[in-house]
């Protein structure tokens, strides 16, 4: 999980959590304080782990590193799922959403 | 098109072969049709849940948002303790491989085991029945988000395979089928010209003997009655 505390607190409380004996944990809290770098590598070090299938990151974190999250889409990886979650200060937008894009896209529906 | 037909050469076994490989790639060709109808439509079906799925991800974070709202009102601010106090996840994805007209399409399911030990006393002082409340909205919220991931990875999939699928079947249709019609079509116009072409010589080559004859048989006509000249002697005729 990339997302604010509010969100990885609820997912922590739904029992999502995971900190093993070396204090690597599988979720990560950004606030104003944590930089881009620290995201990527967090990023690429759950894309990466074979314990993880599905990825739950925050909308806003998602869209501000989009080209990071496509350039992995392309690669065709199907392990982890990507789902992008609204957060508690930014809504759900659906038209940042690019699997929803590609629904709609598909289904012929527009606004 | 520079090569409109396969580059073989013009024989009886050659034409067998061809009609063979035709065959193959009009059945081949039926069949991928048929396996992209069912591709597209088990992703048509997808794209309505997912459409659905997302919406209701969006209203069941909004559920879990506000819960922890009024977990925070009551028990005041308890992120920092469920962060730190995390240990090993009891929620956890279980990787199932479903089929879908041969492709392999990943399904999750969620499975808890017991109940968090670590988040478990949070709340015992004041709050604990909104921490309860927070924690089965974000529940709900794990269990959309797990069905929502297996949508979109079946979706990921079954996009890219009816792609694939389309482009053979196009493949198929528009190259492989008319080179190969185009190829024994040559093969039999090539056949059918050495056919005639055979005949044909037949025929001179009877008309020649026949002249031969006819012209021999001239000829010995011709002689014998040479001969009846010759050998013939009359009686002299005496006065």
């Amino acid at each position: 999980m990339i997302g604010d505390d509010d969100t990885i607190t609820g997912m922590l409380l739904a029992g999502c959590g995971n900190v093993d004996e070396k204090r690597n944990s599988n979720f990560l809290v950004v606030d104003a304080k944590t930089s881009h770098a620290q995201i990527e590598e967090a990023f690429n070090k759950f894309t990466k782990d074979p314990r993880i299938s599905i990825l739950v990151i925050n909308q806003y974190i998602a869209h501000e590193m989009r080209g990071t999250l496509d350039k992995w889409a392309e690669l065709g990886e199907k392990r982890p799922a990507i789902l992008e979650v609204p957060s508690k200060e930014h809504p759900y937008e659906k038209a940042l959403d690019p699997v929803y894009q590609r629904t709609k896209l598909l289904l012929g529906l527009r606004d | 098109m520079a090569q409109t037909r396969l580059n073989v050469f013009p024989t009886r076994q050659n034409l067998g072969v061809m009609k063979i490989k035709l065959v193959g790639a009009k059945k081949g060709h039926s069949l991928l049709k048929k396996k992209a109808d069912a591709l597209t439509m088990r992703m048509r079906s997808l794209l309505k849940q997912i459409m659905e799925c997302k919406d209701t991800m969006g209203s069941s974070f909004k559920d879990g948002m506000f819960a922890l709202a009024e977990v925070k009102y009551a028990a005041g601010d308890i992120k920092p303790t469920v962060i730190e106090n995390a240990t090993t996840s009891t929620t956890k994805v279980i990787l199932h491989v479903d089929n879908v007209a041969g492709v392999k399409v990943p399904v999750f399911t969620a499975e808890t085991h017991g109940h968090d030990a670590s988040t478990e006393l949070i709340g015992m002082a004041k709050g604990g029945q909104q921490i309860v409340k927070a924690r089965e909205a974000f529940s709900k919220a794990v269990d959309v988000l797990v069905k929502l991931a297996t949508l979109q990875t079946s979706f990921i999939t079954l996009d890219e395979a009816v792609k694939v699928t389309n482009r053979r079947v196009n493949a198929l249709d528009c190259v492989v089928v008319p080179r190969l019609t185009a190829t024994v079509a040559y093969i039999n116009s090539e056949l059918d010209e050495l056919e005639r072409e055979e005949f044909f010589r037949l025929k001179r080559s009877q008309n020649k003997k026949k002249k031969d004859i006819a012209a021999k048989k001239l000829e010995d006509a011709a002689k014998e009655a040479a001969d009846l000249l010759k050998t013939q002697k009359d009686a002299d005729v005496i006065f």
